[in-house]
């Protein structure tokens, strides 16, 4: 004990300080632990909650980007499918066009031809037909003045037996 | 026309059944035809009389061959000159003869041939017959078409000949209404109108 004293330690101010060192200690539990620890629990539960939301909206973010791809790689095979139809459909109608167009010049060239053809025929048989009509001129100024009476009567005869051989 | 040839041919007839001395009905229901033929001028007693139809059919006969002997000048005589012309060409002995003479001498050649072809269409059912030729032909020849034409039809015929320069050569035969063209005419008109 008298080295404690020598070297300056009172115990009765040792134990007085351990005392107020008690009181401050139980004090403090008393008043500010509990809800210190809350305080802190609160802030970790906080945290951990923002983390969660934070993973989640990740995850959602990620969910929607591959959502958004497959849905853009959708709709790029959906266009691609719409183009190669839209081709067809142009091929096929570029097509019946042609072919429409096709039967159409046949058609007029066909036309033209009979056309062609049928003034062609007429113009022949206008000819023929004023042919006909100067033969026949001539054959009758020749009949009706230039063939002798016996030749008539001649042709009365032939007439006759040919209606009696009948 | 042919009413007084008619009247004699019924006399004549009573003659001869007076000088054979036979009468029997079918004799006098004959003359009674013919009587009522004379005075009514109706042609349904054509059909039953047989001496009708027969004196019809001696038109056909002698009377056409008479009639065919005519030419065209002929009609452009005088009367008396035509009086002349048929003494020459038919040597009339019966009374009905007589009466044909009177029509031959008195009627254009169409009157005379239409008044037959109507009786022999009445009696017989015999059609209208004309011949075409550009020149007039002869009499043999116009004897011998109407007894071929007759021939053919089965039936007695006379037929109407008529000069028309038209149809140029060949004939045309008219057989109610149906024609058989044999003329040049018809021929330059089928060369003509042909569809080449």
């Amino acid at each position: 004990m008298q080295g404690l004293q020598s070297l300056g330690i009172d115990l009765a101010s040792l134990l007085i300080y351990a005392v107020n060192f008690g009181l401050l200690v139980a004090i403090t539990y008393f008043l500010f632990y509990k809800k210190i620890v809350a305080a802190m629990d609160e802030r970790r539960e906080n945290i951990t909650s923002r983390l969660e939301q934070a993973e989640r909206i990740k995850l959602e973010f990620q969910e929607k980007l591959s959502e958004m791809e497959a849905s853009k790689k959708a709709k790029e095979a959906e266009l691609t499918a719409e183009l190669d139809k839209m081709k067809s459909f142009i091929a096929d109608k570029k097509k019946e066009l042609v072919a429409e167009m096709e039967q159409e010049r046949a058609a007029m060239l066909d036309k033209a031809s009979k056309e062609i053809e049928e003034r062609k025929e007429k113009l022949v048989s206008d000819v023929e037909k004023e042919l006909l009509k100067v033969v026949q001129k001539i054959v009758l100024e020749v009949v009706e003045n230039r063939v002798p009476e016996d030749a008539i009567s001649a042709s009365v005869n032939d007439a006759w037996k040919n209606y009696s051989m009948k | 026309m042919f009413n007084d040839y008619f009247t004699r041919l019924l006399l004549e007839h009573c003659q001869s059944v007076s000088d054979s001395g036979k009468v029997d009905d079918a004799t006098l229901e004959e003359i009674s035809l013919v009587a009522k033929f004379v005075s009514s001028n109706d042609t349904k007693f054509i059909k039953q009389s047989k001496l009708l139809r027969g004196g019809i059919e001696y038109l056909t006969a002698d009377f056409a061959e008479a009639l065919n002997s005519l030419d065209r000048e002929f009609y452009a005589l005088s009367y008396d000159e035509r009086v002349k012309k048929v003494e020459g060409i038919w040597k009339v002995e019966k009374e009905v003869d007589k009466a044909l003479k009177k029509i031959l001498v008195n009627f254009s050649y169409q009157e005379i041939v239409r008044n037959i072809q109507e009786l022999l269409e009445v009696a017989f059912g015999s059609p209208f017959v004309l011949v075409q030729t550009p020149i007039g032909i002869g009499s043999d020849q116009k004897n011998e078409m109407m007894n071929k034409i007759s021939k053919e039809i089965d039936e007695p015929v006379i037929v109407q000949f008529q000069v028309n320069k038209a149809i140029l050569g060949g004939m045309r035969v008219f057989v109610d209404g149906q024609v058989q063209d044999m003329s040049w005419m018809g021929r330059i008109e089928k060369i003509a109108n042909l569809n080449i």
